[in-house]
């Protein structure tokens, strides 16, 4: 019981001095200078004259990226030049961060295969499944008992019909972000996530074997490579130009090649998100428990 | 304007740590982990705000004389914590399903109990 009191009272004092020790640095954050003052900087002038644009007076770094971002990176999305040619590097670890993530996830999920009926449950489309296990075993067609309602359990017809609805205008948003980003704010991050949600809806609307009819958890897996592969051979290209790793490599500097990156982060970030909530989807099993309660 | 943004970014991440620190449902350290996490993103891009500026693109038919770019590298920055953010928050509740799973309760003293 002392014990107990000694600890919450460190935690109510540890909290004190968070909230205490914010609030004095907010009010010094909120009194100083923003990070970069834009305000001398002449929009106009710079995306017109990129070349002559007097770049002496420019002070930190992000001034220089602003300054300097027409003439050698022709995007027109300066967070995107930051992300995509001057980090560029950055952005390729959090690519690999999120196959890191994925891999961690498949490997704390991964299940034992118990009874035969468990794999072909997936219909050879599954993960960690090759195809001769698939062909081997026969797969199991669920539909065959049930009367009605072919493969799927029935769900509310409201759900189903809202889905069918909302599905091609949460992929086509999603991928209108990550097209767009070029010269609006989103991109392939968060555009990828937005495609991604499309897993959702069918879960909603058809339940699990739904995904699973759906979906290609192996193909979406092996997409994930395919964009990072494709996303350093864009960033390569430039060597054979003389230039750097990410650098714009289209030598007369009206093109942008942030945008080709983008669109490779894209597909990756909604394999990668469409693989995550596919594997959590089937950990959870929730057609398989209702199977059995019916039966 | 900006201090309501700093304060409401230490606010949330305390409340983060408060979460992470108080609670037994292993979901509610899911949710506290993520709350921080949002704290310091909010952070982050505030670090970056100047007020009356305008977001770091050449949309040069909406831009005027008097516009101006706020910082985009902070932006750039949140856009790397996001990711890791919703990373570490799949691994933590794949970690919880299994948890769940093998000890069939999501209270953490209890586990820690179970394990002996």
């Amino acid at each position: 019981m002392n014990r107990k009191k000694i600890s919450s009272l460190v935690l109510a004092a540890s909290l004190a001095v968070i909230l205490i020790c914010g609030a004095a640095s907010a009010v010094q954050m909120a009194l100083g200078a923003p990070t970069y003052d834009g305000s001398g900087t002449d929009v106009t002038a710079l995306y017109e004259h990129p070349e002559s644009y007097d770049n002496s007076a420019a002070d930190g770094v992000a001034a220089v990226m602003v300054n300097e971002n027409m003439e050698k990176t022709a995007a027109k999305n300066v967070v995107y030049s930051v992300v995509f040619n001057y980090r560029g590097y950055d952005t390729l670890g959090e690519s690999f961060i999120l196959i890191g993530a994925i891999a961690g996830t498949m490997a704390i999920l991964r299940r034992e295969k118990r009874a035969p009926k468990q794999v072909v449950d997936y219909a050879g489309r599954g993960f960690g499944e090759t195809a001769a296990q698939a062909k081997t075993d026969p797969p199991v067609v669920s539909a065959g008992a049930a009367p009605e309602g072919g493969r799927y359990r029935r769900r509310p017809l409201i759900m189903r019909c809202g889905c069918d609805f909302l599905l091609p205008l949460a992929a086509v948003y999603g991928w209108y972000i990550v097209l767009h980003g070029a010269i609006s704010p989103g991109g392939g991050f968060q555009g990828g996530v937005l495609a991604a949600g499309t897993v959702l809806l069918v879960y909603l609307a058809y339940g699990l074997t739904g995904v699973r009819r759906v979906f290609h958890g192996g193909f979406l897996h092996a997409s994930e490579t395919l964009a990072e592969i494709l996303y350093v051979f864009i960033a390569l290209m430039g060597i054979f130009e003389g230039v750097n790793f990410c650098f714009n490599f289209v030598l007369s500097g009206t093109e942008e090649t942030a945008m080709l990156m983008n669109d490779a982060v894209g597909y990756h970030v909604m394999a990668g998100i469409c693989c995550l909530l596919i594997l959590m989807l089937e950990a959870l099993n929730t057609d398989r428990a209702e199977e059995q309660q019916t039966e | 304007m900006i201090l309501i943004n700093y304060i409401a970014a230490f606010a949330l991440i305390a409340l983060g740590f408060y979460c992470m620190a108080v609670k037994k449902n292993l979901i509610k350290i899911c949710i506290g982990m993520g709350i921080a996490d949002y704290g310091a993103n909010l952070l982050i891009v505030s670090v970056g705000f100047h007020d009356g500026g305008t977001a770091p693109i050449f949309t040069i038919g909406e831009l005027t004389r008097a516009s101006f770019f706020v910082d985009p590298v902070p932006q750039a920055l949140t856009l790397t914590s996001i990711v890791i953010g919703a990373c570490t928050t799949a691994m933590t509740l794949s970690l919880i399903i299994r948890l769940k799973e093998k000890y069939g309760t999501l209270n953490s003293d209890e586990i820690r109990r179970l394990r002996g």
